[in-house]
């Protein structure tokens, strides 16, 4: 439910800290009427690295590619359990698992490891090899391993270190495919046996779930002893652990992660942010480093040192600095090396992290600053509000063009620029919020004029009106839907997939207990780890990508959502996703979908009305069908595909369908309607119904 | 002229505020802006100031070094960089006759004791008096002119943490005829550089350690846009490839004019212990250097010796100093004590 709050619908909604009233923390949580799948979901780089240092220890150097993350529905944590392993992924996995492996047995290190000693300092020691296998190899399968296993890991030990010569190259091989190992790579949840559709998880996949979520690394040694004794099956021994958890500094870790998540600092730390040296000669790939360890180091010293609001990160005026960044903000830093505390000027332009270089240079093109791109942000990100791609055929050119003498600012460009009513719609949700924060550039420095013309930073979010960047700061912490999509983003880090429309009972009444409780980081970290929605799981879905390698280790234990232990592909099963099942699809008019669902839902103002011809199609009036049926969909990948808009009796390749149940890959845009509710299964049905009949009149 | 200053005030004021900060470091109190009463800055160039002359100073060709007397068959000269006594170099070339240095008569500053010597040299205005005895001794040394080796290198020191060097402009408002004060300093930290190689602005460089690098304040005045401050003594630490020494400058006086992009271009006059002078260019750079920059470390120490116009010794009835010039530019930055 990434659509929940309606982008216009919040215009006229005052701005009001919903829910604060006394008591509103203390309600009950609601049941998930539905709960969410398990899931298959590979470990981020993030997560490989923690496990890793965790469990042989710190320093060791991961040298290799680790394939990469996906991002879904705007988290890594959601990708995870849509990506499998690759064939040159596998590569690089097995690369660094021996070099890990050879790190790791090293004669000053192995000592850490192996329990045991060789008989008589030989190259072969079934029993010693053995427990080596049950002690590591319990860490990094998160279970002990069965007898069946461990006999097959001790009978490779044994030939490499007969053929070797050497009892701990014979390890090192077994300690790779360990590294190696599916049960390794993912995390692989599963149920309680059961009839019920919400099942809870195993203790086991709690004890997975719980440490990947509040420490983002594999369960410690109680936590897994927890496990395997059955405690994490019930309320009591789930909130031991988890109040446990807590306590620990690396939840600090957890917090980091979703941050970083959220925030897409990927990007930072894979060097992807670039700028013009030309024009930011300031800007290195040190200063964007340093940038997002700010943002991260303001988030975990207001949100956990400080137990702060979550919506005061947006205002707060409380930061850190280094030499490095001092330069840009064009503040003094006493340090000489590393961090120190900084308070930003109470008469200052900056407050909140909106306004650290972070946020302000990932949202921006290489060469000058974007209103657009971070007014996006601040919509899609942070009030998780959509906003649709552009259409194909703008002519960016106007916009760059900064020669003409009333198109010197950003804001004069843009009013150029949006005078087409195509481009008016979403640029009226974006550009004002990101105009605000145009006296900081396209790295964040500060500035007060674009090409000579005074910058004016006004700006209004949702019809409340503020005078520059601090003014939005304090606008959008106030605004309804901030909290709610922090609570929502966080439940789906949390679980790592998507909500599911039976959990929106228990959705709401979070928000409205966190809404009492001040969107405080422990108190929501503790309600999501104890709650039903997190602990119940409903089965299994369909595979939406193609495994084509298959898994090379004989020890692959297979799961509910593994792919089979022969190796035989699984392939994809569903191109889009799919609506929940419905009654069987009545058939209507096009009148009667015209007049119910598409002029009221997709023809308003700064949509598919007559006026504003949002992506030139017209849901109104009696040429409304004539602009479906047959029509190529101006959505290049959409019409790469063949679709039209509609097709008629062929649902499948009518793209109407999968704008209103929502595509499932970023190109072929945002699931309609833009910014409101999505339509009802009746709804969907009934035009489904309509299409699949031959989409008559 | 003035209203420019005072818009460059402003800029400071509102954009940079202090520029130079206390603090204590990364455990303390969060650093916060404090007021604008200094103004900081990094130098970003720092050069021999270079006269200009209606005819050719050097009538006698440039110094010859043993590369190129070697090249062009001629004898060479002895030469010894840790003993320049031991021997002499008859043909080393001094520069010659008038010239314009846009410097100062250091004599008026000057409590340096009795002189030796006549300059003659004047300032742009046709003043007579202008102190600047060095260029006579390197002026006609091709290693030394503008854009040579010891121009490029030195240039690049104070980018790269070799020579970096901080000015502050103390109680600085911006206005003409208002008195003010000047304090300089040494650095062991390097500038902040640019994706370019510039050096960036508002970097914060902490001072050298060590006091003796921190100049004496120098009470000054603004007249006509140009601040000119002493005298002072201030001392330049340099580590230089090879070269790890100072630049004492004694009796000196700086002379700062700010832009209206909040820059400064200055320069800086004072007398140098020949020694020291020697210390860098004859026993540190020795043999090699001198063949690199073209001179003999006997020619160039007897003609310190003989150029020598400031410290007056009454024991040995000879000066041990010698007037020198920098020019300078520099850009606003945050000086940390």
């Amino acid at each position: 439910m990434f659509n929940r709050f309606a982008v216009l619908a919040v215009g006229v909604v005052a701005i009001g800290c919903a829910g604060d009233g006394p008591g509103a923390g203390s309600g009950p949580l609601a049941s998930p009427i539905e709960a969410g799948p398990v899931a298959m979901r590979r470990l981020t780089e993030t997560q490989y690295r923690a496990s890793v240092a965790d469990i042989l220890g710190d320093g060791l150097s991961i040298a290799g590619r680790i394939e990469p993350d996906n991002r879904r529905s705007g988290l890594l944590a959601v990708g995870s359990s849509y990506v499998s392993v690759t064939a040159a992924g596998f590569e690089q996995y097995e690369s660094i698992a021996r070099s890990l492996a050879e790190q790791a047995l090293a004669p000053e290190r192995r000592a850490d490891f192996v329990p045991c000693e060789p008989a008589d300092g030989g190259p072969v020691d079934a029993d010693c090899a053995a427990m080596f296998i049950r002690k590591v190899g319990g860490r990094l399968l998160r279970r002990p391993l069965t007898d069946a296993e461990v006999e097959s890991r001790v009978a490779i030990a044994a030939e490499a270190g007969a053929t070797l010569g050497d009892f701990y190259a014979g390890l090192e091989l077994v300690l790779t495919t360990l590294l190696v190992s599916p049960d390794f790579l993912f995390r692989i949840e599963d149920v309680e046996s059961g009839s019920s559709d919400a099942q809870r998880l195993t203790s086991r996949a709690m004890a997975t779930r719980l440490s990947y979520f509040l420490w983002n690394s594999t369960p410690d040694e109680e936590l897994q002893r927890a496990a395997e004794a059955g405690e994490l099956i019930d309320d009591e021994g789930v909130a031991t652990q988890v109040d446990r958890m807590l306590e620990s500094p690396r939840i600090e870790d957890s917090v980091r992660a979703f941050f970083g998540d959220l925030y897409s600092f990927e990007d930072i730390e894979q060097g992807l942010v670039s700028k013009d040296p030309t024009l930011f000669p300031a800007f290195t790939q040190d200063l964007i480093g340093d940038a997002g360890e700010q943002t991260l180091r303001v988030i975990v010293d207001h949100m956990l040192t400080s137990d702060g609001d979550y919506r005061d990160l947006f205002t707060t005026r409380q930061s850190f600095m280094t030499r490095k960044l001092g330069v840009v903000y064009r503040v003094p830093v006493a340090a000489t090396e590393g961090w120190e505390p900084f308070e930003f000027p109470a008469d200052g332009e900056r407050a909140g992290i909106l306004t650290h270089l972070s946020l302000l240079a990932l949202h921006s093109h290489p060469g000058r600053s974007s209103p657009t791109l971070r007014g996006k942000f601040v919509r899609e990100v942070l009030l998780c509000q959509d906003v649709p791609p552009p259409p194909g055929d703008i002519d960016f050119a106007s916009f760059s063009d900064a020669s003409t003498p009333n198109r010197r600012t950003a804001r004069q460009r843009l009013e150029a620029h949006v005078a087409n009513p195509a481009c008016a719609g979403c640029h009226g949700l974006m550009d004002p919020i990101g105009l605000a924060l145009e006296q900081l550039d396209g790295i964040g420095a500060l500035r007060t004029e674009e090409n000579g013309a005074t910058i004016d930073p006004t700006g209004e979010l949702d019809g409340v009106s503020y005078t520059d960047a601090r003014g939005l700061g304090v606008v959008l912490s106030r605004h309804p839907a901030l909290g709610p999509c922090f609570v929502r983003s966080f439940f789906r880090y949390a679980t790592g997939r998507d909500t599911v429309e039976g959990e929106e009972p228990f959705l709401v009444s979070l928000e409205q207990r966190m809404s009492g409780l001040g969107y405080r980081m422990r108190d929501l970290m503790r309600t999501i780890a104890l709650s039903d929605a997190f602990r119940l799981a409903s089965g299994t879905r369909d595979a939406e990508v193609v495994l084509e390698t298959p898994v090379p280790m004989d020890t692959f234990t297979p799961s509910p959502t593994a792919p089979p232990p022969d190796g035989t592909p699984r392939t994809a099963t569903a191109t889009r996703p799919r609506p929940p099942a419905t009654a069987t699809p009545q058939a209507a008019s096009f009148a009667q979908i015209r007049d119910e669902i598409l002029t009221p839902k997709c023809a308003t103002q700064f949509c598919h009305s007559s006026q504003t011809m949002s992506g030139g199609l017209v849901l109104e009036g009696a040429g409304a069908r004539d602009n479906l049926v047959g029509v190529a969909p101006t959505n290049p990948a959409a019409a790469e595909r063949g679709w039209s808009r509609v097709q008629a009796s062929d649902p499948d390749n009518s793209f109407l369908m999968v704008k209103i149940i929502g595509p499932n890959e970023s190109a072929l845009g945002s699931r309609m309607p833009l910014g409101g509710s999505a339509l009802s299964s009746e709804e969907v049905a009934l035009i489904e119904g309509w299409i699949t009949a031959g989409a008559g009149r | 002229m003035r209203r420019k200053y005072l818009n460059f005030v402003a800029l400071l004021a509102v954009v940079t505020g202090p520029i130079s900060c206390g603090g204590s470091g990364g455990g303390g109190a969060p650093t916060s802006a404090p007021s604008a009463q200094r103004s900081g800055y990094v130098l970003s160039s720092f050069r021999y100031v270079f006269p200009e002359h209606e005819s050719d100073p050097c009538p006698g060709g440039f110094t010859l070094g043993a590369v190129e007397r070697r090249l062009l068959g001629q004898e060479p000269i002895p030469d010894d960089c840790l003993d320049p006594e031991a021997n002499a170099d008859p043909e080393f070339k001094e520069l010659l006759g008038p010239g314009t240095v846009d410097g100062v008569d250091l004599d008026s500053f000057s409590s340096f004791g009795e002189q030796c010597g006549e300059n003659g040299f004047s300032d742009p205005e046709g003043n007579s008096g202008v102190d600047y005895q060095l260029w006579r001794s390197i002026g006609c040394v091709q290693g030394f002119q503008e854009g040579e080796i010891s121009d490029i290198v030195v240039g690049g020191a104070v980018a790269n943490g070799s020579m970096t060097i901080l000015l502050e402009l103390i109680g600085f408002e911006g206005d003409d005829d208002q008195d003010l004060q000047v304090q300089m300093f040494a650095s062991q930290q390097s500038p902040p550089l640019g994706a370019d190689g510039s050096i960036l602005p508002f970097g914060t460089l902490s001072v050298h350690e060590d006091e003796r690098y921190h100049s004496t304040v120098g009470s000054a005045q603004m007249r006509d846009g140009v601040i000119v401050a002493g005298p002072m003594d201030v001392r330049i630490r340099l580590n230089i490839q090879i070269v790890e020494g100072d630049i004492s400058f004694r009796d000196a006086v700086v002379r700062v004019e700010p832009m209206p992009d909040g820059t400064i271009r200055g320069a800086i006059f004072g007398y140098q212990e020949i020694a020291e002078v020697y210390d860098t260019f004859g026993i540190q750079v020795g043999q090699a250097g001198a063949q690199a920059l073209s001179y003999t470390c006997t020619g160039l120490w007897d003609s310190l010796k003989k150029n020598a116009d400031g410290g007056f010794d009454p024991a040995t009835g000879a000066c041990n100093s010698i007037s020198v010039a920098y020019q300078f530019e520099a850009i606003p930055a945050f000086v940390a004590r």
